[in-house]
């Protein structure tokens, strides 16, 4: 049985930087009759504390975050590969030992899906009569591919939107060079990765780079910025939730 | 007063009492797939293949004496006048040894002194033939690969030194793979001091990755395959 | 950033030479190595097999290690056991001295690169002569492997040319078959003369003794069949239990290092060259040619504390460089920027590892976590876990930025105070948005200018997510009051 309530966990980033994209899950997941709830008091799952070495404030986070979630129990869906795997994989052994976290970080770990994830495996869609003209290029961030094993999903949905040319881009699966604090604490190897995927993305000769981590995005969309590049980078919700009409209503 | 050995693996010892080794069971697991079955005919073919695929010349005579033509004129063709050789008996076909000496090639004296000046004149000597001729222990058909094993009359040096390498080899020698040799042979490593599986011609890419064969070992192998069924 | 391993990273960055040299080698080996895979049958599970191998032999380290070397003395062998760097050289220089050795010819040995061997046989007046070609050609230049499997990768063909010209007298060239000949002739030489070979060790095989050594070349063959003593050099770690287990690790390391099947010379050595049971009458010994000494030196340097810690993982490793050539990071910096002996991945963990983060706080930091090594490594090593242990162990030894060091707290106070959260969003939003033009920043202040130096950062958006929800959750209710109330 599918369910027919979510929580919405947003994501610092979406909730700054590009809360269009927050909702256009938001339509998405409505779109398929699910109720969403956006917990109250969310605010970031810790990964860059954790990625940094730094495992207290890393688990103080969490422990914030696994309260904020545990309230309903409903499955949790998240617009980010990263900040799924954070909770999925690092959660649980943060808490491994801890009597009363650690089961709250199991139970909240087996029911949290990224975005795409969610509508292909748990509510097994992937057609949501959805329309976008143009040509675009998938980037598959590396939480999302090799961390949570997800890359079936986004590409079946993006099949399936109308209109949509997925051109193939060149050395998909390497990694853009963001890493968190990676692109600013090794800056210049960042510089380097990102030049590489940037070029991967001009060969391939589309409009849009789509991905399903904002945090990938910030930094291929930067830099495409800095060149003049005339690309733009979309997350893939906001690809899903344009209608008919072939734009989404921002609100 | 504790030796170094004690010391290292009470060290050991120590660690293991809080060591972290994801996977490590008390036993190794067994293979969960079949070990390949191939009967004789296949066996040589796969083998064949693969050794080609490496640029080794394969060979499959269909007779005694052919096979021992195809020496010949290999050594012939090579303008081979003396070579290191294995002994007769472990050429696979005897008769190979006696003929290479009745057409007047020499086999270079393989012996090698333990003393350090003999040693060198010895080996500055064997450094000059032309092209050295082995039998084999056996061969692996999903690698195309010669297992070749030391002996009083089996030396390292006849199939390392000379540029061109001629083995003599069993169909009845050949195995699917390495595990299947080793089940079968189980003292192999023990039985002499150098069991060598020669795959192709000695190669590097060291420079740009361009493939250059023939680096300190030999460019050219020639494998002559036997079939007992074909002795006549 | 002033360290010597960021100088190091910016002159890798903008070196075209090593960028064409560590393109070609990366994507041909990693392509070689896709294909290899694929023509394995049940792939994933010799893989899942080989795993288990080297988790079970650590396990059990202690007793395979004594097995080792109890059959390695039956079969005629010395075993010598190194508890440091420093001891596994003296050992080797004793040995040379016995063996009135003048020149030594080397095999390929990460181990000795370890231990910085060389110069400390040089020092004792003893000539060695790397027989890799790779190793020779670094060795003529005074450079370091800058990769474990392809040392001189970061070379071009002109350089060895030229570097061939100048140290060895040939005609200037630059085609890799002459260079190789040279090299050949010159090392030819050195085999039939030197009074020592060393060599390192792929796996030692507990139940028999028996040392493996995997090469292409057929150097690795002669330095351990033509001089009249083999040294060969082991980490501890290299260890199987029998040969059916050689097999299955042999069945992955040339696959995954080169894309060939099997290395072309994988050669067994068990004990010195044989003696035949000899009635006084009977002389010389029972093979003809090989060693008459061999000495397995067993060398822990570390890797025995390392066994003891949550890094036990990283002495999984077979040495077969696929992380390497997969590593987004390795291929922009090549080998040499690292400036450990051992460089990518697999260096990243295991020199801090065997030498403690102090020394190295920057390699575990040269990561995305992408984890694309994992994927690649043929006994499945979670390099992107312990580099995030790694970077705990540097966060507690306060080799975080001070920057940080400040900004995190703070940040981990916000995250727990949503009222903090939000008022820390909203200070940012005003700054970013008075900062921006045409919603971006073309510069960050320090310490976040880093962004900056290659791309824009956008204005943080006018509206945050949480309001923009709340603003659609009421027009959904007041939609549905509508609805109730026709």
């Amino acid at each position: 049985m599918p369910p027919t309530t979510v929580q919405l966990f947003a994501t610092c980033l979406i909730e700054t930087l590009r809360p269009s994209a927050g909702m256009a899950v938001v339509r998405v997941l409505e779109g398929l009759g699910l109720t969403v709830e956006y917990p109250d008091g969310q605010t970031c799952c810790g990964q860059p504390a954790f990625n940094g070495g730094a495992w207290e404030d890393a688990r103080a986070m969490a422990r914030h975050t696994l309260d904020v979630l545990s309230r309903s129990p409903a499955p949790i869906v998240i617009p980010s590969g990263s900040c799924a795997d954070m909770i999925v994989h690092h959660y649980p052994e943060l808490f491994a030992d801890d009597p009363k976290y650690g089961p709250l970080a199991r139970d909240i770990a087996s029911r949290t899906y990224e975005f795409s994830q969610f509508i292909v495996e748990v509510m097994g869609v992937s057609d949501l009569g959805a329309r976008f003209a143009g040509k675009i290029v998938y980037h598959p961030s590396c939480h999302l591919l090799r961390g949570l094993g997800v890359d079936d999903a986004p590409r079946k949905l993006l099949a399936r939107v109308n209109g949509l040319e997925v051109a193939d881009l060149p050395g998909a699966h390497e990694c853009c060079g963001f890493g968190g604090l990676f692109a600013v604490k090794m800056s210049d190897i960042s510089g380097a990765m990102l030049d590489r995927k940037l070029q991967n993305v001009e060969s391939a000769g589309a409009q849009t780079v789509v991905g399903c981590d904002v945090s990938c995005l910030l930094h291929i969309g930067g830099g495409l910025r800095r060149r003049g590049a005339k690309v733009e980078t979309k997350h893939i919700a906001e690809l899903l939730a344009s209608d008919e009409r072939g734009a989404m209503n921002d609100e | 007063m504790k030796t170094d050995r004690d010391s290292m693996l009470d060290r050991i010892r120590d660690s293991l009492r809080s060591a972290h080794l994801p996977s490590a069971n008390d036993s190794i697991p067994p293979r969960t797939w079949p070990a390949p079955q191939l009967d004789s005919a296949a066996l040589a073919d796969s083998f064949a293949r693969e050794a080609s695929t490496l640029g080794v010349n394969v060979h499959r005579p269909s007779s005694r004496d052919e096979a021992i033509e195809t020496v010949l004129t290999l050594l012939r063709e090579i303008g081979a006048n003396n070579i290191l050789a294995w002994g007769d008996d472990d050429l696979c076909l005897p008769e190979v040894g006696k003929a290479i000496r009745a057409a007047e090639i020499r086999i270079v004296d393989p012996n090698v002194s333990p003393d350090s000046t003999i040693r060198r004149e010895q080996l500055s000597q064997l450094g000059g033939p032309l092209a050295g001729v082995t039998g084999a222990l056996a061969g692996l058909a999903d690698t195309g690969t010669l297992a070749l094993l030391t002996g009083p009359t089996q030396s390292r040096l006849a199939s390392l030194l000379p540029p061109t390498h001629i083995a003599l080899l069993s169909i009845s020698h050949l195995y699917p793979d390495m595990a299947s040799f080793f089940v079968a042979h189980p003292d192999a490593a023990r039985n002499g001091s150098n069991l060598v599986f020669v795959t192709g011609p000695s190669r590097t890419g060291d420079i740009e990755l361009t493939l250059t064969v023939g680096v300190h070992g030999p460019k050219t192998i020639h494998i002559i395959l036997i079939d007992a069924q074909n002795n006549r | 950033m002033s360290s010597p391993f960021h100088s190091r990273v910016a002159g890798a960055l903008v070196d075209d030479n090593l960028h064409i040299a560590l393109n070609r080698v990366t994507s041909r080996f990693t392509t070689l190595r896709l294909n290899a895979l694929a023509s394995l049958p049940h792939a994933d599970s010799v893989r899942d097999r080989a795993r288990a191998i080297r988790a079970h032999t650590l396990s059990r380290l202690d007793i395979y290690l004594a097995q080792f070397a109890d059959s390695v003395e039956a079969a005629g062998g010395r075993v010598h056991w190194a508890a440091d760097a420093h001891a596994a050289n003296r050992i080797v220089a004793e040995i040379a001295k016995a063996a009135r050795a003048r020149t030594v010819v080397k095999g390929k040995s990460m181990v000795s690169e370890e231990t910085h061997l060389n110069p400390a046989l040089e020092a004792e007046g003893i000539t060695v002569v790397e027989s890799d070609l790779g190793e020779y050609i670094i060795q003529l230049a005074g450079e370091t492997p800058s990769h474990i499997i392809a040392p001189a990768v970061h070379k071009t063909k002109e350089q060895v040319g030229q570097l061939f010209h100048e140290k060895l007298g040939i005609p200037l060239t630059h085609d890799p078959a002459l260079l190789t000949a040279a090299a050949r002739a010159k090392l030819r030489e050195v085999f039939l003369t030197a009074d020592m070979g060393i060599s390192g060790v792929n796996f030692g095989v507990a139940e028999t003794g028996t040392i493996c050594i995997v090469t292409n070349e057929g150097n690795g063959r002669l330095t351990t069949s033509t001089p009249r003593v083999h040294v060969a050099m082991m980490g501890i770690e290299r260890l199987v239990p029998t040969l059916d287990d050689l097999s299955a690790m042999l069945q992955v390391l040339a696959r995954s290092a080169t894309g060939q099947k099997l290395s072309v010379y994988t050669s067994l050595i068990t004990g010195p060259r044989r003696r035949r049971p000899s009635k006084q009458s009977e002389g010389g010994p029972g093979e003809p040619d090989g060693p008459d000494e061999l000495h397995v030196v067993l060398v822990d340097n570390g890797r025995s504390r390392v066994l003891g810690t949550r890094l036990a993982e990283i002495l999984y490793c077979i040495r077969c460089g696929a992380c390497l050539n997969i590593c987004p990071v390795y291929q922009q910096i090549g080998g040499h920027a690292y400036g450990s002996v051992y460089p990518g991945p697999v260096g990243a963990v295991l020199t801090p590892a065997l030498e403690g983060v102090e020394p190295w706080p920057e390699l575990p930091q040269a990561s995305t976590l992408c984890g694309a090594c994992r994927d690649v490594c043929p006994v499945r090593i979670d390099i992107p876990r312990m580099l995030l242990e790694l970077r705990d162990a540097g966060h507690r030894a306060g080799q975080t930025p001070a920057w940080l060091k400040l900004f995190l707290p703070l940040y981990q106070l916000a995250a727990t105070q949503p009222a903090l959260f939000n008022f820390g969003a909203a200070a940012a939003r005003w700054i970013t948005r008075a900062l921006s033009s045409n919603g971006w920043l073309k510069r960050l202040p320090p310490p976040l200018s880093g962004w900056t130096d290659h791309r824009d950062f956008p204005a943080f958006a006018a509206q945050p997510f949480s309001a923009q929800f709340k603003n659609h959750h009421k027009g959904a209710k007041t939609q549905r009051n509508t609805k109730d109330s026709s």
